[in-house]
């Protein structure tokens, strides 16, 4: 639990890998998703979930739609095409930092 | 387990809750009322009481529940609502930088289309003509009356906005109309402050030549921001007749 800090870089990868995953999530969907994945290990905060979500709406790679459900209404994101494209670079952003703290760590398994 | 589901009473409370902590945007409030019930609803449903799984909510959004950490002064989700301003602000921020974007795409589609292309050349060369029959006062006149009308038109859209809104504000028609006619207002500002300056540094015919590219360039954002205004607008407006038929 200590490691938040950690993930933190990598929350908007991971919020576009979800994404990309599903066709369409809310916000409280993506924290519970988050968490039941990785077994509750890391759990995303409202107050670092939401400014993520704004900042790739704002840069194009996200788009909202609002639905009604129950007596109330509820913004759903979903990828725009250019959203998919960056995902695959993103991921592969993220797996060569993977691969390079191996190296840095674990030499040995790497 | 029962699944618990919110009264509209509990709903309408937790709205009170939002505007009391100054969340006056309807389309901020939408998101922060979906979340903040349904994870209310998951934690009443794991045995918390209303209160309780409230006041967690309001924690993870960042706010405290103490007017000064470490005393026992005020114990209340009224009391502080910190998670909430950042939240604003950053929504804030990222709505300004979106709508820019909107209005540089824009302009990308003028010079794509030809329509649009052949009337952004017209009023070049109507300009032009201004610029060539009439002498520098009255030319100035002409370009001060081009940069003016945003100004009037915005004053008169956001009248409109707050009456088809109920008088409650939205962050997208806001920053929409903000990006339409206030930032170009720096650039009119600049220029109506410097024309005696400037004439001193320029020859007349220098002069009405930078006062015609000025114009133009503002024409073109001006142009595109109030599409990007009507579009904005529209959307919002849809989206707030869906509100009040809940």
């Amino acid at each position: 639990m200590g490691n938040q800090k950690l993930y933190k870089g990598s929350l908007q990868t991971i919020i576009l890998k979800l994404l990309s995953e599903n066709e369409k999530m809310y916000g409280y969907e993506i924290t519970q998703k988050v968490k039941a994945l990785t077994k509750g290990e890391l759990k995303i905060t409202e107050g670092a979930l939401y400014p993520a979500l704004h900042k790739l709406e704002a840069e194009g790679l996200l788009d909202v739609e609002v639905a009604k459900v129950d007596n109330r209404l509820r913004k759903y994101y979903k990828l725009t095409e250019s959203g998919t494209k960056e995902t695959v670079n993103r991921l592969a952003q993220l797996d060569e930092f993977i691969q390079t703290m191996q190296h840095l760590i674990n030499p040995k398994l790497a | 387990m029962e699944e618990v589901k919110l009264t509209k009473k509990q709903i309408t409370y937790i709205d009170d809750y939002l505007k009391h902590h100054q969340v006056k945007y309807w389309d901020i409030r939408i998101e922060l009322l979906d979340h903040i019930v349904t994870k209310t609803e998951v934690l009443m449903t794991e045995g918390l009481s209303f209160d309780k799984a409230l006041e967690e909510v309001h924690v993870g959004f960042g706010n405290r529940l103490k007017l000064l950490r470490n005393t026992g002064v005020e114990y209340s989700i009224f009391t502080n609502g910190d998670g909430y301003k950042g939240y604003i602000k950053s929504k804030s921020k990222e709505t300004n930088k979106k709508h820019r974007k909107y209005i540089f795409k824009e302009i990308k589609t003028v010079f794509s289309s030809i329509k649009h292309l052949c009337f952004f050349l017209l009023y070049v060369a109507l300009m032009h003509t201004l610029r060539d029959v009439f002498d520098e006062k009255y030319f100035y006149k002409i370009f001060a009356f081009t940069l003016l009308y945003p100004i009037v038109l915005v004053l008169y859209i956001h009248f409109k906005q707050y009456r088809a809104f109920k008088f409650e504000r939205s962050i997208n028609v806001d920053f929409a109309s903000f990006n339409s006619g206030f930032t170009l207002l720096n650039i009119q500002i600049v220029n109506f402050v410097k024309p005696i300056d400037a004439a001193s540094f320029f020859t007349t015919d220098q002069y009405t030549f930078i006062l015609l590219i000025v114009n133009v360039i503002v024409m073109l954002f001006t142009y595109c921001g109030f599409i990007v205004f009507t579009k904005t607008f529209n959307k919002y407006a849809n989206l707030h007749q869906k509100l009040q038929q809940l």
